[in-house]
């Protein structure tokens, strides 16, 4: 097996883990073996369960009661400056469902990858999150970070969503509130000490890294892809090494 | 005109036999269902399920390092925080309307074959009142309602039986406490609602919906017994589901 097992993908908001993830999709599985060492694979992404928080919070106010961990602002919703709770909830939630994959299927990781996708800020946001997952997790991870400034991160929230908003009405995008209060800053320089590749302690365990600046932006799939190869190629280097 | 209900609202204490009355119709064949229990292919909605998984997201807060939102855990089980968190109850209804809505009123095809089961229990004072205010117009238009009646103290006992039987089972069986019990179910308030009557309409919503009260005391486990005990509160049930379409 020449395949990462745990990819944990994360970044600012529109940082680009998306378009990666879109970016190894067109790429035919054995190619994407052979150059990003991913085959077939899964994700699981907290935004979908933040989403789901949202909407229950429609319920809420539905049924005549406050709304619990976010507010709508026009067409958006917004997670409250005092939910962030909700994050370290989230990091449970990965470790319940992580382990429910490899529960239903034993033989998982013999050749597929998990994506674990999440985007955090403040003050020990990513320190704080490696410490809630659970060692099974980390021991089986390699951490691709996606950097963008803050400034860059917003730029393209916004561009991001003017372009769903032609095709979609379903359209969402982080408010600047929500991006000023969540997102202005994060840890991921001091985690790493500011080392573009290495490792990082996490409980004990060697975590494998590595961080792609993804500024300026490219929309060539071609070259994007191309800005990826030799980071994971990179990050696997580390990966097995760890390993052996 | 649909031979099968759309929407069958399948209310009444915990274990009055509302599983139990699934459990038969999923074992029976599809044109026996719709010819004799009016019917169609059933799917259905269960709001248990999201109470559930609500005790199950308190063990993560509580993994989290938070404290426990709607629920406590009592004597091995999973209990709703009272008088705090009823308000979860009321919140399962905007489930309801938004699931509904979401995942069949808005694909009208589904209702050409099938039914679509909405199953719940509710107790306390004006317990089924606000239950039936809450769910949206849309949800009522298509709705009957069978109401399983079987008293506190009889729900109590299957409460029991159904738990000792599943322990056997799986590690996993629930049984809400006597005290949770007594607290939610004691009483409710179908009987007042409904003026005592076996059968009749319930208006909600401008809405006239349809309803029967059935009486599943004593308890029956044998397929003939049960499909003699359903087979005319459903006919009686559809005659005037029928009646309030014309």
């Amino acid at each position: 097996m020449n395949r990462f097992e745990n990819i944990l993908l994360l970044g600012r908001p529109a940082a680009g883990k998306s378009e990666f993830i879109d970016c190894l999709k067109r790429v035919d599985e054995n190619e994407r073996a052979r150059i990003f060492h991913i085959g077939k694979f899964l994700q699981v992404d907290d935004f979908v369960w933040i989403w789901e928080k949202f909407l229950e919070d429609n319920m809420w106010e539905e049924s005549g009661f406050e709304r619990i961990y976010s507010h709508k602002e026009g067409d958006n919703y917004g997670l409250n400056e005092n939910a962030g709770r909700l994050f370290d909830f989230m990091l449970a939630r990965f470790n319940k469902e992580v382990k429910k994959i490899s529960e239903e299927n034993p033989n998982y990781y013999e050749s597929q990858t998990l994506f674990i996708e999440f985007s955090r800020g403040g003050e020990n946001a990513y320190a704080q999150a490696f410490k809630r997952l659970s060692k099974e997790i980390l021991e089986k991870s390699a951490i691709l970070y996606i950097k963008v400034s803050y400034e860059e991160s917003w730029r393209r929230n916004i561009a991001r969503y003017e372009e769903k908003k032609k095709h979609s009405i379903l359209a969402h995008m982080a408010t600047k509130r929500v991006m000023e209060a969540f997102y202005k800053t994060d840890d991921w320089d001091a985690v790493t000490k500011s080392r573009s590749s290495g490792y990082i302690n996490a409980d004990g365990v060697n975590v494998p890294f590595v961080t792609v600046l993804n500024e300026p932006e490219i929309k060539d799939p071609v070259l994007l892809s191309k800005r990826y190869e030799d980071a994971m190629g990179a990050l696997y280097e580390l990966f097995r090494n760890r390993r052996s | 005109m649909s031979r099968t209900f759309d929407h069958f609202l399948l209310l009444g204490r915990p274990a009055a036999g509302k599983s139990e009355f699934i459990d038969f119709m999923e074992k029976t064949s599809d044109s026996e269902r719709a010819d004799k229990y009016h019917l169609g292919k059933i799917e259905g909605v269960d709001d248990f399920f999201w109470l559930w998984e609500k005790f199950l997201e308190d063990d993560l807060w509580e993994e989290a390092g938070y404290e426990r939102v709607f629920s406590e855990r009592k004597e091995g089980n999973y209990n709703v925080k009272f008088p705090d968190q009823i308000k979860l109850y009321d919140f399962l209804f905007a489930k309801f309307n938004y699931v509904i809505n979401k995942k069949y009123l808005s694909n009208p095809d589904f209702y050409e074959e099938g039914t679509l089961i909405i199953e719940f229990a509710r107790g306390m004072k004006d317990a089924y009142k606000n239950a039936l205010t809450r769910l949206s117009k849309e949800v009522l238009e298509k709705a009957a309602i069978l109401y399983v009646d079987v008293d506190f103290e009889e729900s109590w006992r299957r409460n029991i039986a159904r738990y000792q039987e599943k322990l056997k089972s799986s590690s996993l069986a629930h049984m809400a406490p006597k005290e949770t019990m007594e607290y939610f179910y004691k009483i409710d308030d179908w009987h007042e609602l409904t003026g005592g009557k076996e059968f009749g309409f319930l208006t909600f919503h401008g809405v006239d919906i349809p309803f029967v009260t059935m009486n599943n005391t004593p308890e029956l486990k044998e397929r003939g017994p049960l499909a003699k005990r359903y087979g005319p509160h459903l006919d009686r049930l559809f005659e005037i589901y029928q009646e309030k379409k014309k």
